[in-house]
């Protein structure tokens, strides 16, 4: 399960053609960028990859495996997690429970041993904990553990958010305008983070449409225009891409 | 002494009241907008009366037999509604408590009719109920705190994330429905032990009322609300006592005061307050660090 990839993928909403046939493959232990103005159907494809839409054409390959058609949960369950363009947190819970709500798909005890609180229920409740206590160290945020996750700036909500998504331990990391509302401190820090976890192994996808931190942390960009993709390669070969000079940065 | 003795009914009344008030908020809890407890209840009311009135089986295992009827119910019943959300599980779970109200008034070689069921046995007292609602209260805790606690909390706040988490939401609904349809029908089992009689007329509309009164005027997600919020709708008709005629009026009235004012339910929100009050003594030299810009590393 080296490799994500789409081939041929089309969205259609009604007479609306949100994405045509794109292709495009995400590798374990890098970045692959996807940037594109607006509109241009980023969180569309990001949806459809974790299985909130179907395709109306084309294929999802993780590995050997098929995955157009698998209902959201099972995606997730296969080790690929995403997070929210606008940051969906459980609001009412603690950071803590937050991130390790995440960690659901590495539940081994049965709903009876979890009904009845057998002492295996209990011991993975302490490991899942222990794993999100690492989590908030390696973010640096282990202060707000015990805060309701509702009551944070809107940075920290997004940290929070990625922290979840990395309690699932996951193959494949589909991020959707992280650093959205951050602050240019704040968002070349998770890049750092990001970084590691590709040096870890995880294969992360990137959506932005901050170009300088697209072409600072990506291995390989895609550029998409109204649902087309329009430019691929390194951030050098991007920067001097004719098209996207024209489509995208403006001449 | 005489005391106790006087209130000892109205005390059975809240434990057994309490219990159904859980089987609602094991619904509530797991985002399940399920209305069925009083349809369980009845299930488990006349199951349990009759095996333990025609049948040799004693009162513990005729109350096993009961909540397993409610187990059965809840989970058929969620064989359709697990897919359906919000006000379409609503209505279809009316539907049923309706059906179950009109069973147990037709069946009436079963179930006696209108007039119901009469002369069961007394077994379920003050000392018998105090230990079962212990019991129950302290599984609801240990479920809470495990890692179905965790996925109820996640489905009932977001549908869509608790999905991308991994969190088949069809399969915790059909616990949640299991395990509402079993409390519910130890509830109407021990209202059927303890009232030496059950109508048709005790299952329907004033028991949901006061089912989902109870869990949102006590809280929605510690276990103690339901307890006081039964507490709380049974014992204040008593203490006014001019106002136990108009026991619906007053509760719609709290109901909608409660939401105004408390929305989160009497133990919730003071939970809540406490907390906040906690870390706010707690982290408020933090916050100037953390607002703003991210601590280096």
């Amino acid at each position: 399960m080296n490799s994500l990839r789409l081939e041929g993928i089309s969205k259609r909403f009604g007479g609306l053609e949100a994405v045509a046939e794109l292709s495009l493959a995400i590798e374990r232990g890098r970045i692959t960028g996807l940037i594109g103005p607006n509109g241009a159907g980023k969180t569309t494809i990001v949806n459809m990859i974790s299985g909130l839409m179907a395709p109306s054409a084309g294929h999802i390959r993780l590995g050997d495996d098929e995955l157009d058609g698998e209902p959201l949960y099972r995606v997730a369950r296969r080790g690929i997690s995403r997070t929210f363009q606008n940051v969906r947190l459980l609001r009412e819970a603690s950071v803590l429970e937050n991130i390790i709500v995440g960690a659901h798909r590495h539940e081994r005890t049965s709903l009876l041993a979890n009904t009845l609180g057998f002492p295996a229920a209990w011991r993975e409740r302490r490991t899942f904990r222990e794993r999100a206590a690492q989590l908030l160290r390696r973010f640096d945020l282990e202060e707000f553990a015990g805060l309701p996750a509702g009551g944070l700036s809107y940075g920290h909500q997004r940290l929070v958010e990625v922290m979840r998504a990395l309690a699932m331990e996951p193959d494949f990391l589909l991020l959707d305008e992280p650093v959205a509302g951050m602050n240019e401190v704040e968002a070349r820090r998770l890049g750092a983070i990001v970084r590691d976890l590709a040096h870890e192994g995880i294969g992360v996808l990137l959506i932005e449409h901050n170009m300088r931190f697209i072409m600072e942390f990506c291995d390989m960009i895609y550029v998409i225009d109204s649902g087309r993709l329009i430019a691929q390669g390194t951030a050098p070969a991007i920067s001097r891409d004719a098209t996207v000079i024209k489509a995208y940065l403006g001449g | 002494m005489s005391f106790i003795l006087t209130y000892r009914p109205l005390f059975d009344l809240i434990c057994i009241y309490t219990v159904l008030a859980y089987s609602q908020y094991v619904a509530l809890r797991a985002g399940l907008f399920s209305l069925a407890t009083p349809g369980f209840a009845s299930i488990g009311g006349y199951a349990g009366a009759i095996l333990l009135k025609e049948t040799s089986l004693g009162p513990v295992l005729s109350a096993i037999g009961a909540i397993l009827c409610g187990v059965a119910a809840g989970l058929i019943l969620s064989l359709p509604l697990a897919r359906l959300r919000g006000a379409f599980q609503s209505i279809a779970t009316i539907g049923f408590v309706q059906i179950m109200v009109s069973l147990a008034l037709y069946a009436q070689p079963l179930t006696g009719g209108p007039l119901g069921m009469n002369a069961i046995p007394k077994v379920a007292g003050t000392t018998v109920l105090v230990p079962i609602l212990i019991v129950l209260a302290a599984l609801l805790a240990v479920i809470n705190r495990t890692g179905i606690g965790r996925a109820f909390d996640a489905i009932r706040q977001d549908y869509t994330v608790a999905m991308s988490l991994g969190i088949s939401v069809s399969r915790y609904f059909r616990y949640a429905f299991a395990l509402s349809g079993a409390i519910g029908a130890l509830g109407g089992c021990l209202l059927a032990f303890n009232t030496y009689s059950i109508q048709p007329d005790v299952f329907g509309f004033p028991m949901l009322v006061l089912v989902i009164a109870a869990v949102i005027l006590g809280g929605r997600s510690m276990v103690a609300g339901p307890l006081v919020g039964t507490a709380f709708l049974i014992i204040l008709p008593e203490l006014i006592r001019p106002l136990a005629d108009a026991r619906l009026l007053l509760q719609g009235l709290l109901l909608i005061l409660v939401i105004i004012y408390l929305p989160q339910g009497i133990v919730d929100s003071l939970s809540h307050r406490w907390k906040l009050r906690r870390a706010g003594n707690g982290t408020r030299g933090a916050e100037g660090k953390g607002a703003h810009e991210l601590p280096s590393a």
